[in-house]
């Protein structure tokens, strides 16, 4: 199909113009124009540019590749670096999976930009944060877009800049800006692998462009990626395990997930955007953007898959017993991402976009409610200290309440179907290649998912429901809901609540609502089909890889029955975790729970899962040997000899040499002329006793050809004598 | 005809004069003639040479050092004028305040 060329470049242009207005003349414009309207001017402009983007994003897919059928469009904005065999240009390319993601990005991104209208309304640096955020949308979008790792990778960093920018934007906190630079170091570990896996890539395929690597891998078990091999494990294996360090790092998985929990030290729609939407779904996008090189490496895929099944467990065991409302929301966004990656490792491509969708639907919903619950409490966070605030802020209650049975999986919520894809996806996924994997990725997951139910309900119970806990004056001045606020909030329960019919199963009866009775479909499998069709042909050992359509067919049958069971396993466990959450908690924290703590195998546990299970400490061991490193190194390399002996050496030669001269220098005239005389005196005396010296340049000046013009100086030989005893001679050598 | 040497013996004994002026004397006036007595004894080389090589070049140059000899005089003059009403003396030993 032609790859007809557009202005897509307008999309990730505009946030970053709205970015540089912000950044550059926000402060000015507040200044001048007084803090009402300068703010509105502020905020206007950001959320115009990421409207903007929105339009454009939806507006595009809607005319071109669903109206006129395109299955991609491309833009070469400009040749980047182009050096020898190496040609990587500034492309962009918008295709099907592209095409969620902006949409995903840019609508969900449009609406917590509105929502931080009110939420950080009172903010002194209003125009940074929307130029950070703003910045943001750019980044994301050029990661989206891209169509070569290289430009993946500039989004990549760019997205890891602004959420160190943003997770920090209260850096006058130091607990917050650690945490920021928490992010940023961690983040760092993973993009090593990354440019790593790139550098593999690109050692094998000459080239980081995404057609290019399709092209390669086309030849499946024959492509070099496989028949090349570093110590016997094969190319694809090594660099998409580097790949997935990096997506371990950027989307928050064992064992580089200790940062996501600290981000939440930043603005909390900066949370609900960036740490739960869009920036952490970045390594799953770049596993499903290159499928086809994933598919090729089975063990790379088993252990995304056993990664994924272990985080979305223990990140859902820590949530449990968390009481900062936001750190919950933080490990169950781990927990969640955890269930993409079990998709991602058993091929389940499109049901990992599917999950990705839906989770930045409810869990942007949860982020902002809580962001809203925070504000009107007057920035407290502790759920124990909370209770009753459904009737001070019914919308966020309700929107939050439809959030978190959607999370739990209740049907007909987006989660639901999402969620019941993956863990079906794991139970059907065996193979002979990884005996018993999709039966641990399944337990763990179903496991996650009665600890996801039971503490999204406890959150909600603690936060919403029983007697207010707090103290008196934070419950009569209360910050009342306002509808720049919840306005979000219903719009995003909305999509959590209908999200899940983009892939409604083809085993459940069709839907009362559907012309003709026919099943709805799975409508974003097919749509994303075009991107992961390759991996679906590779035949041969690779059975974890390659899935769009697998389990559907005839020789690994899973009945309809046999899917109904399973669906209905995971709702009596949805529903089970939910009304045991309920009983524990109906009126604020239990007497039960402290009854159990007496257990000391329970409080144990407790202690365990409340400390984290205190991976932090145990990483700060490591972290104690780096920085002690580091400080030998400041020591010895940059202390002793950049700035000892290096820099300070330099000028303290000077200087002494200087000193010295200076004292030559005393100001008066005769002696002066006196050193002087001895100068002349000294070359004079040069000249005499080794008149060759006298002569530079190889031509002396009668021997040149001066083209008619009679030479005079030193055209005769003078010799004279000075005193008496100097004699000199001027003029040339006498020849012979 | 007289030689070219011994215009340049009047040079040197000239510029030698000079030197040992502006080596030995402190009061400033002299320095400053002492000065002009050396760039005297420059022009009367350049002369010999361009009378000796029939070149109107170190006449010219004779031409630029006497007028450079004038401008010089000025400044110092001046120079001098300031320093005298400073300080009520002019004693080149005392002017070195530029050392610093």
């Amino acid at each position: 199909m032609t790859e007809p060329s557009l202005n897509l470049h307008w999309i990730p242009l505009f946030p970053l113009l709205g970015a540089a207005f912000n950044l550059l003349l926000g402060a000015q414009v507040i200044r001048l124009l007084g803090d009402r309207l300068g703010k509105e001017i502020v905020h206007l402009v950001a959320i115009g540019a990421v409207a903007f983007s929105c339009f454009s994003s939806f507006s595009l897919v809607q005319d071109q590749l669903i109206g006129v059928g395109y299955e991609r469009m491309v833009q070469q904005v400009y040749p980047w670096i182009v050096s020898g065999n190496v040609n990587i240009g500034f492309d962009l390319m918008i295709d099907r999976l592209s095409a969620v993601m902006c949409m995903v990005v840019t609508g969900v991104g449009l609406l917590i930009h509105i929502f931080s209208v009110g939420y950080m309304a009172n903010e002194p640096l209003y125009h940074r944060y929307f130029a950070y955020l703003n910045l943001f949308m750019a980044a994301m979008l050029v990661l989206v877009l891209g169509k070569s790792l290289v430009i993946l990778f500039v989004g990549w960093e760019g997205v890891g800049l602004c959420s160190y920018l943003l997770i920090g934007f209260w850096f006058s906190d130091e607990e917050k800006a650690t945490a920021g630079r928490k992010a940023f170091i961690v983040n760092r570990i993973g993009d090593f692998g990354v440019i790593l896996g790139m550098l593999l890539i690109f050692s094998v395929v000459g080239s980081l462009d995404f057609d290019a690597i399709r092209s390669v891998c086309s030849a499946a078990e024959n492509s070099p990626f496989v028949t090349t091999t570093i110590f016997g494990v094969s190319i694809a294996t090594v660099a998409t395990m580097c790949l997935f360090l990096g997506c371990t790092g950027k989307s928050a998985q064992v064992p580089l997930y200790v940062w996501l929990p600290d981000a939440m030290a930043g603005p909390t729609p900066v949370s609900a955007l960036i740490h739960a939407a869009t920036m952490v779904t970045a390594g799953v996008y770049l596993c499903v953007r290159l499928n086809f090189l994933f598919a090729l490496a089975p063990l790379t895929m088993a252990v995304i898959a056993l990664i994924g099944a272990l985080t979305a467990f223990f990140a859902a065991t820590i949530g449990i017993t968390q009481n900062d409302i936001k750190k919950v929301l933080a490990y169950s966004t781990v927990s969640q991402l955890g269930y993409m990656f079990i998709a991602v490792g058993f091929g389940a491509w499109a049901t990992a976009i599917f999950h990705l969708v839906t989770h930045a639907f409810f869990k942007a919903c949860l982020f902002l409610g809580s962001g809203a619950v925070i504000e009107a409490c007057h920035h407290n966070q502790d759920i124990r200290t909370m209770g009753e605030l459904r009737k001070k802020m019914p919308y966020t209650a309700g929107t939050f309440f439809v959030s978190c049975l959607a999370i739990s999986g209740i049907p007909p919520l987006s989660g639901f179907f999402s969620k019941d894809e993956i863990l079906l996806h794991a139970y059907v996924n065996y193979s002979h290649w990884s005996v018993g994997l999709n039966v641990v990725a399944y337990t763990l997951g179903m496991l996650a998912a009665a600890c996801t139910a039971f503490y999204m309900f406890r959150l909600y119970m603690l936060t919403f429901e029983g007697k207010f806990r707090g103290d008196h004056h934070t419950w009569s001045h209360y910050v009342r809901e306002h509808g720049i606020m919840s306005g979000p909030l219903l719009v995003l329960a909305v999509l959590a609540v209908i999200g899940g019919f983009l892939g409604y199963p083809s085993a459940l009866p069709a839907l009362p609502l559907m012309a003709g009775g026919e099943a709805l479909p799975h409508l974003l499998e097919h749509w994303l089909e075009p991107v992961t069709a390759m991996s679906a042909t590779y035949g041969g050992i690779y059975y974890l890889g390659p899935r769009a359509g697998w389990f559907r067919d005839d020789h690994h049958h899973i009945t309809h029955a046999a899917e109904y069971l399973l669906m209905g396993a995971s709702v009596m466990v949805a529903v089970a975790a939910i009304g045991f959450a309920v009983w524990l908690y109906r009126d604020g924290p239990s007497k039960q729970v402290a009854r159990w703590m007496e257990s000391p195998v329970l409080a144990a546990l407790h202690v365990w899962s409340y400390g984290k299970y205190f991976v932090d400490e145990a990483y700060d061991v490591i972290v104690r040997v780096v920085r002690f490193l580091a400080g030998v190194c400041y020591h010895v390399a940059d202390a002793l000899f950049v700035d000892g002996l290096g820099v300070s050496g330099t000028t303290g030669l000077v200087a002494l040499v200087g000193d010295g001269f200076r004292r030559w220098h005393n100001g008066n005239v005769r002696r002066y002329l006196a050193v002087l005389l001895l100068g002349v005196g000294v070359v004079m005396g040069a000249v005499y006793f080794n008149p060759s010296i006298a002569q530079f340049g190889p031509t002396p000046l009668n021997s040149m050809d001066l083209g008619g013009l009679r030479p005079t100086l030193g055209a005769q030989r003078v010799r004279m004598r000075v005193l008496g005893f100097v004699e000199f001679t001027l003029g040339p050598k006498e020849q012979g | 005809m007289v030689p070219i040497t011994h215009f340049l013996y009047l040079a040197i004994v000239l510029f030698m004069m000079g030197v040992v002026g502006v080596l030995v004397r402190r009061n400033v006036l002299i320095v400053l003639m002492s000065i002009e007595l050396m760039l005297n004894g420059a022009n009367i080389a350049f002369i010999s040479f361009s009378r000796l090589w029939g070149d109107l070049g170190g006449q010219v140059f004779a031409m630029f050092v006497i007028a450079v000899a004038a401008a010089e005089a000025a400044v110092g003059l001046a120079i001098v004028v300031s320093i005298f009403r400073s300080r009520n003396r002019a004693d080149i030993d005392d002017v070195s305040m530029l050392r610093d």
